[in-house]
């Protein structure tokens, strides 16, 4: 399920978002981090092939954020839920 | 022991009271430890309301009954500063907290965050006999607009271990005695809002003393692990943006070791750096 209101602060190369909906913080590393932000409607071979890492890496990677409900799939596309930055 | 007229417990900066009704020796001494705190946003009045035998006690907020609590003989002191501050640090509305000690180097605050047992009562006292002002033992205020840290001066709880930790306490005055804790209240005490300059989360370790650098995004979410205004569900947005806020613009440490004298050593040399 996509988040409903989040809020997230970019620190250097890390980025930490607040699940309202759930009372948790998310902390985004290096890597995740860079996943998710070409989660704008790019496919999976799409983010693979903008980041340096395994095809299994990536999936791996979409599949927490994903469950996380920090992205969600639409026809193939990867979309991040919206967030307000702070 | 019989009923009491009211001893009345003004925050002077706050506008708000804390009215304490019961035996005297006991909300004297209550009195007399919250007498040097100042909130500077107005709260609501908590009455604070012990039984004629002191065994119990209620604390009443707008006419609600926020806490009642059974007082251990010989500890009421304690359990209801720590009832009380607990009510103003719900109460709060502006401001933010968590649970901290806080001391001032040359008008830089310094934050220090651990689990109870961590050491901050220990770290604080060795701290300010190595020439920091005292903010606070328990809880770190914070104004996230103006990037400031608040006094929050009551007095130190030191327990027999803190006081053989920290050696000798700094200069300062002892409010009440317990059984074996002191309430001590140091004498050089921070009167105005400073600068949050550093925050150190404080870590057991084994051999070894080790000041180290943490990232603002892992400190945010230890920050969010203690007490704080992060446990406060309404108010989990604001206090995500102001502590994030308050990061952006401070040092972030992490301290690991199990010597309180290594580790006031450390902070000190540490806190006089400027930022």
């Amino acid at each position: 399920m996509p988040l409903h209101k989040a809020l997230a602060a970019a620190f250097e190369d890390e980025i930490v978002i607040l699940d309202s909906d759930h009372g948790s913080l998310l902390l985004l590393d290096t890597w995740a981090g860079q996943i998710w932000r070409f989660c704008d409607g790019s496919t999976t071979e799409a983010i693979e092939s903008s980041v340096n890492g395994t095809p299994g890496r990536v999936r791996e990677t979409l599949q927490v954020l994903m469950d996380t409900g920090l992205v969600c799939q639409i026809n193939g596309e990867w979309i991040r839920s919206p967030i307000e930055w702070v | 022991m019989t009923p009491e007229a009211p001893a009345v417990v003004r925050l002077p900066s706050a506008g708000g009271l804390v009215r304490l009704t019961g035996p005297a020796p006991i909300t004297t001494a209550l009195a007399e430890s919250l007498s040097s705190l100042r909130i500077r946003e107005i709260l609501p009045i908590i009455d604070v309301t012990l039984s004629p035998d002191a065994r119990t006690a209620d604390g009443v907020v707008n006419g609600d009954r926020m806490w009642s609590v059974a007082l251990a003989p010989g500890t009421p002191v304690g359990t209801l500063l720590g009832q009380i501050v607990g009510t103003l640090t719900t109460l709060l509305a502006e401001s933010l907290f968590v649970h901290a000690g806080v001391v001032g180097f040359d008008g830089r605050g310094m934050i220090l965050v651990g689990e109870s047992g961590a050491g901050k009562t220990s770290t604080v006292a060795a701290l300010l006999r190595r020439g920091a002002t005292y903010l606070s033992d328990e809880v770190a205020l914070l104004d996230p607009s103006a990037g400031v840290v608040m006094p929050f001066a009551i007095p130190m709880a030191v327990k027999p271990w803190t006081r053989k930790a920290a050696g000798a306490l700094p200069p300062g005055r002892a409010v009440v005695r317990e059984g074996d804790v002191e309430f001590w209240l140091p004498n050089d005490r921070e009167m105005r809002p400073i600068k949050v300059d550093t925050f150190v989360l404080l870590r057991h370790a084994g051999p070894g003393t080790r000041l180290s650098p943490i990232s603002r995004a892992a400190l945010l979410l230890a920050l969010a692990q203690h007490v704080s205004s992060f446990k406060q569900r309404h108010r989990l947005p604001q206090a995500f943006a102001g502590f994030t806020r308050l990061l952006r613009n401070a040092r972030c440490m992490v301290l690991e070791t199990t010597r309180p004298a290594a580790r006031a050593d450390l902070l000190a040399t540490f806190g006089r750096r400027s930022g």
